[in-house]
């Protein structure tokens, strides 16, 4: 039987996982982001050798499925890194949810930059170089604040993404929102799966349109320059 | 008569395997106008991107004020320093679309000549006004016409003092209409001393703005003479087809 009020009282017991959560996909994303860059530069340019081994890398994280690469790197990383002298016994589940999402993600997002990048026009790069700006004032004034407004739709989806895949983390022992209501249903003998399961649900859907909101608010404000030149939508 | 303000010998440019500049020589003097005409697919665009270094050639020389390269072995930091000299007008504007039109004319001043932001936005004002843009300083690129935005072009370009200026059909993107009050404009700044190398179709304003009048075809300067001479009795038979058929 449905027990409303489970509902609420379970909502401020899974409140602290949520909190968690939240600082595990904000880490993965700035951490990826960061790194998708330098990626996504090296793969535009194609500086031989570590462009390569960059779509290698990528092809592979296409193929594999989340929690493969949350198992390589809680039960395998452990053992190849013991082999060069680092030791990661003392190393928290969180550092190893965080590598994983970050193997995931960084050449994820670069695939979502470099075409970004690669849609501005020459002629912005052009005008750049002929008032004399270097390459990187280029990049920093010109090329980026027109890259990113064509990729926050796709970053979006990466974020949303990330908040789902933490979904992952119960299965090396890190309390996520499904572990927390599994604990929770434990708790009351198997008895409340279906509360438990709804606040869980709930928590995801604030965490996403929280997502949601923050990219649509940053889309806002690159539409003052007006950089799409296709179908007019209604506002 | 010293040595030319503007230099240019022996550029060499190719893309793959078609050679587009087959080694030019160019000089050009202070306060110069100098216009280039010729066939479509000749070379003049590419020249005038050789002069920017927005192509790099393989082989020549150019010398603008007392800056000489040689285009051969060129470092990128040489590029840019060297490219500092001119500033370019495009055929298609090529406004920064992310930043207004006063922040378009204050960029190089601020982020090349490190001007202070008050500094730069005076600069770019009275240039601003010069072509008739002060209305329009806080609209985005997207925002304005095809002569509106040609004319903060040119202010961008002029913003930056540079010792000359490169325009590449200013004029030839734009709807009939806006042709001439871009072209009175460019023709106030001809006035002004500055040196310039302008690549046009306009041949009535060409002929009457220029100091100077070069004929460029295959790859080759043909001819150069001052406006009437090479309108009047234009000496190769290349130039004279030229002229014939544009003229009809
Ligand atoms: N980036 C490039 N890659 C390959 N070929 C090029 C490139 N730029 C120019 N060309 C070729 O070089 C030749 C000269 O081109 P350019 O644009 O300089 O001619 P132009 O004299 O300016 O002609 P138009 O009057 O049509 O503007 C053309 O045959 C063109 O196809
Ligand atoms: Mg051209």
């Amino acid at each position: 039987m449905f027990e409303l009020f489970k509902v609420v009282e379970f909502f401020p017991k899974m409140l602290e996982t949520f909190v968690y959560t939240i600082w595990v996909v904000i880490g993965s994303v700035f951490i990826s982001f960061a790194l998708a860059v330098p990626i996504a530069v090296i793969r535009i340019k194609k500086i031989p050798l570590i462009s390569q081994f960059c779509e290698v890398w990528l092809s592979f994280i296409r193929s594999m499925p989340g929690i493969l690469e949350l198992f390589l790197a809680y039960f395998v990383l452990p053992g190849m890194l013991d082999k060069v002298g680092i030791d990661t016994s003392d190393w928290s589940g969180t550092t190893f949810v965080l590598i994983a999402m970050v193997f995931h993600y960084a050449p994820f997002i670069s695939e979502i930059l470099r075409p970004a990048y690669l849609s501005v026009d020459i002629g912005q790069h052009e005008a750049a170089a002929s008032i004399g700006l270097t390459g990187f004032q280029t990049f920093v004034k010109i090329i980026a604040p027109q890259t990113l407004p064509v990729a926050l739709p796709l970053l979006c989806n990466a974020a949303i993404d990330t908040v789902k895949d933490t979904s992952l983390l119960f299965t090396i022992g890190v309390i996520d929102l499904m572990g927390k209501a599994d604990l929770i249903i434990a708790d009351s003998y198997g008895m409340s799966k279906m509360e438990a399961y709804l606040t869980v649900a709930i928590y995801y859907w604030i965490l996403t349109v929280g997502v949601i909101a923050i990219f649509r608010q940053w889309e806002k404000y690159f539409k003052k320059y007006k950089l799409s030149t296709g179908i007019k939508l209604k506002s | 008569m010293g040595e030319p303000f503007v230099k240019i010998r022996d550029i060499h440019k190719s893309f793959g395997k078609t050679q587009v500049l087959k080694g030019v020589d160019l000089d050009v003097e202070k306060g110069d106008v100098v216009t280039l005409m010729g066939p479509s697919g000749t070379g003049k665009t590419t020249l005038l991107r050789c002069i920017n270094l927005l192509e790099r050639p393989e082989q020549g020389s150019i010398t603008i004020g007392d800056e000489t390269i040689e285009c051969g072995k060129l470092t990128k930091k040489a590029m840019v320093s060297f490219r500092r000299n001119t500033t370019m007008v495009f055929q298609n504007y090529n406004l920064f679309k992310n930043k207004t039109v006063l922040e378009n004319v204050m960029e190089g001043l601020v982020s090349v000549q490190k001007k202070s932001k008050e500094e730069a936005r005076e600069i770019a004002m009275e240039e601003l006004v010069k072509v008739n843009m002060e209305d329009k300083i806080n609209a985005y690129p997207s925002e304005i016409s095809g002569g509106q935005q040609q004319r903060a072009g040119i202010a961008r370009a002029l913003a930056l003092k540079p010792k000359v200026i490169l325009l590449d059909e200013p004029t030839s993107a734009l709807d009939p209409e806006l042709v001439g009050g871009v072209l009175d404009i460019i023709k106030d700044i001809a006035k002004t001393g500055i040196t310039m190398i302008i690549v046009t179709h306009e041949m009535r304003f060409a002929r009457k703005i220029s100091t100077k009048v070069v004929f460029m075809d295959g790859g080759y300067i043909v001819e150069t003479g001052a406006p009437d001479e090479l309108f009047e009795n234009p000496k190769e038979e290349r130039t004279k087809k030229f002229l014939e058929k544009i003229m009809h």
